[in-house]
């Protein structure tokens, strides 16, 4: 038996690791420019935001900063404080939760009302985080993100023990990890504050991005198993990438149409949140079309090649 | 020979399309049909959706953290949340951290409530004590005031209305011990003055004649007359639960205000509504019939996945899931995914049209061949939604049961939002594997029987010449 040699996708598989190390060594370069990743509600603190009714824009109403407004709240209530404004509304953070005890978020709203006469506050959200909270969960989101790595490196070493269990894991998780990597990367370049929905998304694109290497491996055990030892194992990998790079391209497809209609609904409505969940999921989801088809199966077939001179 | 076909097709489709009715809008539209079905528009939303507030208390004593006293505890914060007409609220604990996770959301119409407020009133002690003397506050009693009942003494407490008014009064039932002392105070110091306090709160000033009634009940009013409506009643209710066994303390909380509308909602509906759409068209245009199948499979998933967020069947043995802005997104993914198996399914049958085999075979071949990649793509997206909902923390859960190996040494903590979104994939991923191994095979294989669609190009086969005269 042979297959022919229309297609040889294996004779580049250098090219496609560099690709994928230029990819990473980008995404560093981007996060080392853009700073430390913005800390979401993993950091401790509280948080006020009010929105100011429609008598005055802020804009009308602020010849004075929001840095006054802070330097102003800290002298009424002696703690450090720090204002933003955020289109129609004034966001007041407290760096630490020693003062949440002493002080309300009405009488913040009192204070800032004073602060601007001519607004009217309303409190529309809130969030009070102490330092073992924030902990508490970003150390299960970090810890449960490499659980969710391990648990399906495992499951595909487990089913695709017939093409070399281990091999087949350790090209997946490569995979893998590119697509975690540029969904971390997705987050830095937006700069979405890094917390817990952001951690779960990121493991359910996990989950989603590793369909397209599992579309391949399972063609590739397919070829294997009825081309046998007879035809070279790098034939057997561009074949089966010719027959399922349709498959792997149109299943990602359908789920980027329907995130990318997400996101762009969720902006028109004006709904925070799913964007910075919609955004990781497309960059992991994006970047699995190319790390399944070419990442993962050439690291097999190199691996693959080692085992079989030994 | 004569082809005999089921209309298999035609039978899921219709079964497909009731099911689909009834889990989006329930069964109240039908004309003298009561609520035995719950639609959309019974999903309960979480606090980051519709408004609402989550707190996590902790016991600042950690010895008197007993199973007893945190569920205790929890027990009377429930009740607590009856005082501001709030319309769903969960509350848990975790014995072994000392905490008590509270999550609420606003009814419809509902005013704002400051989150001081709120916890302030679900976390007081409401401890009660009766004193004779008229002291400031039961922190700064003299020699002359006496303390004479607790709130240990108080078994029952019930609203009544005063005589010839339209204030209430309370009426606390004691204990024997209460009684007796109820009525040693009534017989010996009938003409003293007895306030009654509530942490600092003086909730009654009265002599002790006046106070106490024959049959050794209290009869609680306020200084000067009776209670508001509102006063009597969310008094009553701290008397009647008796005090919170353990000294809580807000650790984290977040807040929403309540929203006028229900936005997150609306982007479920709309973002579904235009991605099942534009993915449909596609789906049909692609793969033409196979891509019809797709469309149906994939709006059976979508209304079984509302059927799951909702409960379905109206009992209330049957809980369904709270619904959370993370749950949107995870709605939406299983749109995106919902495909994954009819994809697979479609493309192995084009390639065994494209080898030579017949249709019927290659409808076979095409099906039983996907079964396992459909199976192992599935099982990887369940797997992501069980690590999800381990993320949240719930002492009645399996998943926090076996998520607790992984993330025993950090505090736990309740993240309720994400849990929908968990949930969601891993129903949406289930259904998937259900609908593509049960409802496109037979549906494919009965259209494929009928002559006027057993034409390979309808089945994304290339046309021949003699199908192109057909």
């Amino acid at each position: 038996m042979s297959i022919s040699e229309e297609k040889n996708f294996m004779s580049n598989r250098k090219i496609y690791w560099l690709i994928s190390l230029a990819v990473v060594a980008a995404g560093i370069i981007i996060t080392v420019l853009s700073g430390v990743v913005k800390a979401g509600r993993l950091d401790s603190g509280a948080l006020y935001e009010y929105k100011t009714k429609e008598a005055v824009s802020v804009s009308d109403a602020e010849p004075v900063t929001y840095t006054d407004a802070a330097q102003y709240l800290k002298a009424v209530t002696g703690y450090e404080f720090s204002a933003l404004k955020n289109d129609d509304a004034i966001v007041v953070t407290m760096p630490s939760t020693e003062g949440f005890e002493s002080i309300t978020a009405g009488q913040i709203e009192q204070h800032l009302e004073r602060f601007y006469p001519a607004l009217d506050m309303e409190l529309v959200r809130g969030e009070m985080h102490e330092q073992s909270t924030s902990k508490g969960i970003a150390g299960r989101a970090l810890v449960l993100l490499a659980v969710a790595f391990l648990a399906m490196a495992v499951y595909i070493g487990r089913r695709f023990r017939s093409i070399g269990g281990w091999v087949t894991a350790i090209s997946c998780a490569a995979a893998l990890f590119l697509d975690c990597f540029a969904a971390f990367v997705s987050i830095v370049i937006f700069a979405f504050p890094m917390d817990e929905t952001v951690a779960a998304a990121v493991i359910a694109a996990m989950g989603c991005s590793v369909n397209a290497a599992i579309i391949v491996f399972d063609c590739i055990r397919e070829n294997y198993r009825f081309f046998g030892e007879s035809v070279e194992i790098a034939r057997i990998a561009d074949r089966s990438i010719e027959e399922t790079g349709r498959r792997v391209i149109v299943t990602n497809s359908c789920l980027i149409c329907a995130m990318l209609i997400l996101a762009i609904v969720a902006a028109v409505m004006g709904v925070e949140g799913i964007a910075k969940m919609c955004v990781p999921i497309l960059f992991a989801v994006f970047s699995s079309c190319f790390t399944s088809l070419f990442t993962a199966s050439s690291l097999w077939v190199s691996f693959k090649e080692k085992q079989n001179k030994k | 020979m004569k082809r005999t076909v089921m209309p298999w097709f035609f039978i899921l489709t219709v079964l497909i399309a009731a099911f689909s009715v009834f889990a989006f809008a329930g069964s109240s539209w039908l004309p003298g049909s009561p609520d035995y079905i719950r639609g959309i528009r019974d999903v309960v939303w979480e606090h980051d959706s519709g408004g609402g507030m989550s707190i996590t208390f902790f016991a600042v004593s950690a010895d008197e953290a007993s199973h007893d006293a945190a569920k205790r505890s929890a027990d009377i914060i429930r009740s607590r949340t009856e005082i501001f007409d709030i319309v769903s609220a969960s509350v848990d604990y975790d014995e072994k951290e000392k905490k008590v996770f509270v999550d609420l959301a606003w009814g419809e119409g509902q005013e704002g409530i400051l989150p001081e407020t709120l916890m302030t009133e679900l976390s007081r002690p409401a401890d009660v004590m009766f004193i004779m003397g008229t002291p400031q506050s039961p922190d700064n009693m003299t020699d002359s005031d006496q303390f004479v009942l607790g709130g240990g003494n108080i078994l029952s407490a019930k609203v009544e209305m005063m005589p010839e008014s339209t204030q209430k009064l309370i009426m606390v039932g004691l204990n024997g011990a209460g009684i007796m002392a109820a009525e040693s105070l009534r017989s010996d110091f009938s003409d003293k003055t007895v306030t009654v306090w509530m942490d600092n709160e003086c909730i009654c000033i009265a002599a002790a004649g006046e106070l106490f009634d024959d049959a050794g009940n209290v009869r609680l009013c306020a200084d000067g007359g009776g209670y508001s409506s509102d006063e009597a009643d969310r008094i009553a209710l701290y008397l009647s639960n008796g005090v919170l066994p353990l000294e809580l303390e807000a650790q984290s909380f977040e807040y929403t205000s309540p929203r006028s509308e229900n936005v997150p909602q609306k982007v479920m509906l709309w973002a579904g509504g235009i991605s099942l759409t534009v993915i449909c068209l596609f789906m049909i245009l692609y793969y033409r019939l196979p891509g019809m199948v797709a469309c149906v499979s994939m709006i059976g998933q979508a209304a079984g996945i509302i059927a799951c967020v909702t409960g379905f069947l109206n009992f209330d043995f049957i809980k369904g899931v709270k619904m959370s802005v993370p749950g949107v997104v995870g709605v939406i993914m299983c749109i995106g995914i919902g495909y994954y198996t009819n994809v697979i399914i479609n493309e192995r049958i084009i390639e065994e049209i494209k080898k030579g085999k017949s249709l019927d075979g290659a409808i076979e071949a095409g099906c039983s061949h996907s079964i396992i990649s459909a199976f192992d793509g599935n099982i990887t997206a369940v797997l992501a939604g069980l690590i999800i909902m381990g993320l949240s923390e719930n002492s009645g859960r399996v998943t926090t049961w076996l998520m607790k190996p992984f993330v025993w040494m950090f505090p736990s903590v309740s993240i309720e939002s994400l849990y929908a979104l968990g949930f969601v994939l891993v129903v949406g991923s289930l259904l998937n594997i259900v609908f593509g191994m049960l409802a496109t095979r037979p549906m494919l294989k009965s259209l494929s029987g009928y002559s006027v669609f057993h034409n390979r190009w309808l089945f994304g086969g290339q046309r021949s010449r003699k199908e192109g005269l057909r």
